[in-house]
């Protein structure tokens, strides 16, 4: 199991713990033993997620929002991201904009495109195709939490 | 609205954008250090005799919070030596602006460590310059490493995201793989380093700080080798560019970043001697646009082309000129 996976599992359920079976799939290349896997797993985990009571309590409501170290500013060609982590930018169109601003009002996960569907015309589907495709992209890259 | 652009994903453009994406603020030139290398200079009593007040730091502040200028950090010198230090992290963090604080970690106490993360810091970046208390020494005249793992044990022990900045020299460059591992070991989720710069109290010391040309490869042949070891887990950064190379890139591709000094002066890049704005007089937006213009001055790319010619002129980079400003 990569850091990554163990990341994400530890979002879902807030455990930060290896069973048996999952220590024995961690990293075994790298030759480390139970609770050293456990103790970085701790580390990363205390790291990343540092801001994780939000993100739980955001969860149990069904509703999304930037990731802490996410920060967003309209601009007149739609928007930009900044990942201060990574201190990454991100230039989104005025779709994408829409989007993030949905967010940002607390737009719950199941229904966030046919709200941007009632403000937009958008006879074609495409604007709802790419707002659905953005936002998957955004919840890979950890831009948002759910 | 129109939908017909793609959501993506890119470089944005400086010119586009309404204001900076980041703000590096040299909030001090005072030091409690005088390190070997020093690109400002910094060191006990070398504070600007016109650094901003309190009152007009705030101001600035307030200049940022309302142009939404996404990630600001304060360095210096050392930043926590200024006395109005944690009412300005309040300030610019309660306006909503990402914080990093760029110090040399003597000052993090637990108390501080603390209040760092109570003010909702973003990031605390610790030079780290070697694996051993004998090169990072030698390196941060006054400073103690221990005292600075300490430091950094203290913004763990607080939950403050840590990053660790490490700056090669003739006698700590071949350490540069135990620092990586010394980092993440600490608890760093960044490690950044470089070259050298021929500039600041470099350009003094250089005889006894500037690596050897040959040593480069393997220094960056192993950061190399620690980006794969420990992807996933801290994020490893390194510019293999020159000085020269950087700044032919920014003249192509200036970024969206001010470099903002102790008076309020601003700085089109650390490594040119180029101001276009002061923000004790000048609104932001009036800075931003003098930005734009600045970059476009013959007199930047004069410079940068003479560079190439006569290296020794960055050692002038204090002796600053204005530029597309007042």
């Amino acid at each position: 199991m990569s850091y990554e996976a163990l990341i994400k599992k530890a979002w879902s359920s807030g455990a930060y713990t290896l069973d048996e079976a999952e220590a024995g799939k961690a990293d075994p290349a790298a030759a480390l033993s139970r609770r050293a896997v456990r103790l970085e797993m701790e580390q990363i985990a205390q790291r990343e997620t540092w801001d994780v009571a939000s993100c739980f309590s955001a969860h149990k409501e069904g509703i999304m929002k930037l990731a802490p170290f996410v920060k967003f500013r309209e601009e007149k060609f739609g928007a930009v991201l900044f990942e201060t982590r990574s201190e990454k930018v991100y230039t989104l169109s005025p779709t994408g904009a829409a989007v993030v601003r949905e967010i940002v009002a607390g737009a719950d996960s199941n229904n966030l495109v046919d709200k941007l569907k009632a403000k937009f015309d958008d006879p074609s589907g495409k604007m709802a195709g790419e707002a659905t495709s953005f936002l998957a992209q955004l919840k890979e890259k950890g831009l948002i939490v759910e | 609205m129109t939908t017909e652009t793609a959501a993506h994903n890119e470089e944005t453009a400086t010119s586009d954008l309404g204001a900076p994406l980041y703000v590096a603020w040299q909030i001090t030139n005072e030091c409690n250090l005088a390190c070997l290398h020093c690109i400002e200079e910094s060191g006990p009593g070398k504070a600007f005799k016109d650094e901003l007040t309190t009152e007009e730091a705030y101001a600035v502040i307030d200049q940022l919070v309302k142009a939404e200028v996404p990630y600001v950090s304060f360095s210096g010198g050392e930043p926590m030596v200024r006395p109005d230090f944690f009412g300005m992290v309040e300030r610019i963090t309660k306006g909503g602006v990402g914080l990093k604080i760029e110090t040399n970690g003597h000052y993090l106490t637990p108390e501080n460590c603390k209040k760092l993360k109570d003010l909702g810091v973003k990031a605390v970046q610790v030079s780290l310059d070697g694996a051993s208390p004998a090169s990072f020494n030698k390196m941060r005249v006054h400073g103690r490493f221990d005292a600075a793992l300490e430091g950094i044990k203290n913004l763990r022990e607080a939950q403050v995201p840590i990053e660790i900045n490490f700056v090669p020299a003739k006698f700590n460059i071949h350490e540069i793989g135990a620092a990586v591992d010394l980092a993440h070991k600490i608890g760093a989720y960044s490690f950044y380093t470089g070259k050298l710069m021929f500039t600041g109290n470099a350009v003094r010391t250089w005889g006894i700080t500037a690596p050897d040309e040959a040593d480069y490869p393997q220094f960056f042949a192993t950061l190399k080798e620690k980006t794969e070891e420990y992807k996933g887990r801290m994020r490893v950064y390194f510019h293999e560019m020159g000085l020269l190379d950087e700044l032919r890139y920014r003249l192509e591709n200036p970024a969206a970043l001010f470099i903002v000094l102790p008076n309020g002066k601003v700085k089109l890049i650390n490594a040119l001697p180029f101001t276009c704005g002061d923000l004790r007089t000048d609104t932001l937006g009036q800075v931003w646009s003098q930005f734009q213009t600045a970059w476009k001055s013959p007199r930047v790319s004069t410079f940068i082309d003479r560079l190439a010619e006569d290296p020794s002129i960055v050692s002038r980079l204090h002796q600053w000129e204005e530029v597309g400003g007042k």
